[in-house]
């Protein structure tokens, strides 16, 4: 008896140290939903721009279903030497307990990425509250003014990067690339990251205007579309999209992507499916060679010319053609890479794994071997089906 | 631990009838006997009866060859009317009859006729409510059983309800509800033994069980359990469950309770023992464990897949209603970075405005949920409508409204309330509702660690408590993975061959192997 009162009075000890424990309310917290960070252009040190959303004071009852809640989003920022001291500025003003938990998107200005991202990303790493599958997002320009775009389509920014980000294998014109990744590519000595390519256009469309909203300027819109490549932690260049797809298929990302092929006086378009790609990396003579073999298949969708697809050689014609098309998109990226000197597409890893001898002589000196590699794309393309009809419409 | 340890096994019958034996000559030295003068019995009975309105007398005169002056003690409202004045009365006093050398045991035509010697016996029998008949020059007495139960009739159970399974419930009269249970047992292998405990209220206990299949270790330790008691009064078997149970300090039942006789019936097949108490249509089950409170009757009557299905949402609704509430304040106050991002933005737009941290809101509602429960089980049953009128309103709209608890808090209490409702055994929903408490405190100061902790203590006292020796955690704990065919899933019903072993130590087969009706090989037809 005398050991459970014992007992008892140890548990009750317990519940009295949660006081210097993590208890936030859900109201007094302030959520972080996307983060900026730039070079300060004060100083040495950085600027830092959050997305946070904030509790509304919402008192529920008729009608209310809590939806005061998505848009309910500041755009806040502030300056300091370090990462962390930009945060504690930013704490000064705000009201609430700011919460890195859900921290999806991680942009960094161009500046920053040109001068070296590391001591931006150590504490990016260091800290447990924010998630190591964060997507790492790079900016043309200063993230600041980029988080201060009004997005297009969804409620908030972070939803719509977020879902134009989720469609990455729908047209493969960009590539999500989460924190873990980026920071395993960075350190691989065989490899340079690439992250995430933003941008903005004015777009030539917009909301109709109406009486309400008089002499309505055109808002930017914000683009996520190819990938800033990364020299060790240094921004070296920009992949466009049609390179990123090159990359998304050399790397294994794969996705669709669409090819328009010009044939017999019209334009067909092919939707084309990533199946898998084997890689050779050998010598010959003094050069070192990779070789890559790319399977695809792909769906006509569009043919404007006049020709009858119901004859299989005219099909296999077609085939060659969009084949050769998609294995100019790869040469284009592998010349791109190489101009730059960053080996993102692992041709490093390629060499190590399939020619370990030959990658214990070569990896000294790398850098020097790594553009005057001999690329050989060889890409196979199977149309697998022309649509509901075959025959064209007559002229 | 003392209460664990078995009795040495001895022939149970004996055991109680020695107790009872030692009892009665502690109570009553020197049970007076009845005196062959009708005045001298009558003065004494009268005097022990006085003031004893419900104990009612007729004399009349036998007419024999020398008439005798008898006297009939009855106690109104327990006797059949009837049944007296045709069986005991008129035979006794139609001279046309009655001859010269009759006996009165042969004139009274009652099915149940004892000698009564003393005077302790004969206030038993009345009080019984039996008729006692005393004779000028006899020094025997005859009770004569001419009860008639002042009790309703076999009605449907209010409180273990099934869709498909008997409608028959016991009721609170104690042979009614034996013969319930023989009705379905037709064996003379089924045993009742009856007791009666309780000083002043002398209330009848009946044990049952089936020989050869009952383990006669729980037997022996229920009938020295019930041995050992020594009470003014019994009223209901919940006090006797009290009295008998392993361990009284925690909040888990360790013995069913059952108003179904088919129930009981499944119960004494499994071996387990039933304890009737007169007055009540509670019956116990002894031994239980804890998945048994988990199960219905009902699990045997349906198709193996429905029960299977039913018993899985069972179990995890049970761990619902004991950590709803304290799963969502720990998730909500400690661990955001667990909640999806869109539905955290969600529950922020909901909580906004709050006043209140979420385990306050959190015990309001539930003290506020509680408190209606209550009322509709005390209240008579046209207000009772009312309290959930009102409850639904205040709760529901008003607190939301008001801004003084969250929408998703609502939610999460009333989806908890409704998961303690799924439970079968009251007895044990109602200590998980108890628990849940402890549950939300231990989150609201530790978060998940805290509902770790307590869930790991929970553990450790589940597994060290037994009913009646069987570990409660069994087949769990210990582990018999034979048993488990009938826990989480319920087997189809020609695959459970055996009772559960944990209850039964011996002739454990109850179905031959390969009894099953298989469907015949398709004819072929001849052209």
């Amino acid at each position: 008896m005398t050991r459970a009162i014992a007992t008892l009075l140890i548990l009750l000890l317990l519940i009295a140290t949660s006081g210097c424990w993590d208890m936030r309310e859900l109201n007094d917290i302030g959520l972080v939903l996307m983060l900026g960070i730039d070079t300060d252009p004060k100083g040495d040190g950085f600027e830092v721009t959050v997305h946070v959303h904030t509790p509304l004071a919402d008192p529920g009852g008729e009608g209310s279903t809590g939806e005061a809640g998505i848009e309910n989003i500041t755009v806040l920022s502030a300056r300091g030497q370090t990462i962390m001291d930009c945060f504690r500025n930013l704490r000064g003003r705000v009201a609430f307990r700011l919460s890195f938990h859900h921290v999806r998107l991680l942009v960094i200005g161009e500046d920053l990425a040109r001068k070296g991202i590391k001591p931006a990303m150590d504490f990016m790493i260091r800290t447990q509250e924010i998630r190591i599958n964060s997507l790492l997002l790079v900016s043309e320009g200063p993230a600041k003014e980029l988080l201060q775009t009004k997005p297009e389509v969804a409620e908030s920014l972070h939803l719509e990067l977020e879902g134009i980000l989720r469609n990455e294998v729908e047209w493969s014109k960009t590539a999500s690339i989460e924190l873990s990744r980026f920071f395993q590519h960075m350190i691989d000595p065989g490899r340079h990251a690439v992250a995430s390519r933003l941008f903005t256009i004015e777009p030539e469309v917009s909301d109709p205007v109406t009486e309400d909203t008089e002499a309505k300027e055109i808002p930017e819109a914000i683009v996520a579309q190819g990938l800033a490549v990364f020299n060790d932690d240094q921004l070296a260049g920009w992949l466009t999209g049609t390179e990123t797809t090159g990359y998304r298929y050399m790397v294994g990302l794969g996705g669709e992507s669409i090819l328009v092929v010009p044939w017999h006086g019209g334009l067909a378009a092919l939707e084309v499916n990533f199946e898998s790609c084997s890689k050779l990396f050998y010598m010959r003579g003094d050069t070192p060679v990779l070789q890559a073999k790319i399977m695809t298949n792909a769906n006509l969708v569009e043919y404007t010319g006049y020709i009858d697809l119901a004859n299989k050689e005219r099909v296999q014609e077609l085939e060659k053609l969009a084949a050769d098309q998609l294995a100019g998109i790869l040469y284009s990226t592998d010349e791109k890479a190489k101009a730059l000197g960053v080996d993102i597409m692992d041709y490093g890893g390629i060499a190590s794994r399939r020619n370990p001898r030959l990658w214990a002589e070569l990896n000294k000196n790398w850098r020097e071997i790594f553009p005057t590699i001999e690329t050989i794309f060889d890409v196979r393309m199977q149309i697998d089906n022309l649509g509901i009809i075959t025959t064209p419409l007559p002229r | 631990m003392e209460e664990c340890k078995m009795v040495k096994p001895r022939k149970p019958l004996k055991l109680w009838e020695k107790k009872a034996r030692e009892l009665e000559q502690e109570n009553s030295p020197e049970p007076q006997a009845i005196s062959d003068d009708l005045h001298t019995s009558s003065a004494i009975l009268d005097d022990i009866f006085r003031d004893c309105a419900d104990v009612g007398n007729r004399d009349f005169l036998i007419p024999l060859s020398a008439p005798r002056p008898a006297r009939l003690y009855l106690l109104k409202g327990m006797m059949d009317k009837d049944m007296i004045n045709e069986s005991v009365i008129d035979p006794l006093t139609d001279p046309q009859r009655i001859r010269p050398e009759s006996e009165i045991t042969d004139l009274i035509s009652a099915h149940k006729l004892t000698p009564v010697e003393d005077f302790e016996q004969a206030t038993k029998s009345i009080l019984n409510g039996e008729a006692l008949l005393l004779v000028h020059g006899s020094a025997t007495a005859w009770a004569i059983n001419t009860r008639a139960a002042q009790t309703r009739g076999v009605d449907e159970p209010e409180t273990q309800s099934v869709v498909r399974g008997p409608r028959d419930g016991f009721i609170e009269d104690l042979e009614t509800n034996i013969a319930l249970v023989r009705k379905r047992l037709k064996t003379p292998l089924l045993k009742s033994t009856i007791i009666s405990i309780g000083t002043m209220s002398q209330t009848q206990i009946a044990v049952l069980h089936i020989d050869s299949v009952a383990n006669p270790k729980v037997l022996d330790e229920v009938h020295a359990r019930l041995d050992k008691i020594d009470i003014d009064g019994i009223v209901d078997s919940g006090q006797l469950e009290q009295l008998i149970e392993d361990n009284a300090i925690t909040p888990f039942p360790q013995i069913a309770n059952t108003e179904r006789p088919d129930g009981a019936a499944a119960a004494l097949l499994d071996g387990r023992v039933a304890i009737m108490t007169d007055n009540t249509p509670f019956v116990l089950i002894v031994p239980t464990v804890l998945t048994d409170m988990l199960q219905s009757s009902e699990d045997y009557y349906e198709r193996f897949h429905f029960a299977t299905a039913i018993r899985a949402m069972r179990y995890v609704l049970f761990a619902l209603a004991l950590l709803g509430p304290a799963l969502y304040i720990a998730i909500t106050t400690f661990h955001h970075e667990l909640i999806p991002t869109l539905l955290l933005i969600r529950l922020i737009g909901t909580r906004a405005g709050i006043p209140f941290p979420a385990i306050v809101e959190a015990l309001m509602m539930e003290l506020a949920f509680e408190a209606l429960r209550e009322a509709g089980v005390r209240l008579p049953k046209p207000v009772g409508q009312a309290v959930s009128i009102v409850g639904a309103l205040v709760i529901g709209q008003a607190a939301v409204q008001a801004g003084l608890v969250s929408p998703i808090m609502v939610i999460v209490v009333a989806g908890t309330g409704i998961a303690s409702f799924t439970v079968p055994g009251f007895n044990l929903a109602i200590s998980v509702r108890l628990l849940r408490f402890v549950f939300m405190l231990l989150a609201a100061g530790m978060g998940l660690y805290g509902i770790n902790l307590g869930l790991s203590i929970l553990l450790f006292h589940l597994v060290s408590l037994r009913s009646f020796g069987v570990p409660y955690l069994a087949p769990l704990a210990p582990i018999t993975i034979g048993d488990w065919k009938d826990m989480i899933i319920r087997a189809p019903t020609w695959w459970l061959q055996a009772r559960p072993t944990f209850v039964a130590k011996e002739n454990i087969h109850r179905q031959k192997k390969g009894a099953r009706s298989v469907q015949p090989p398709v004819e072929e037809k001849d052209e």
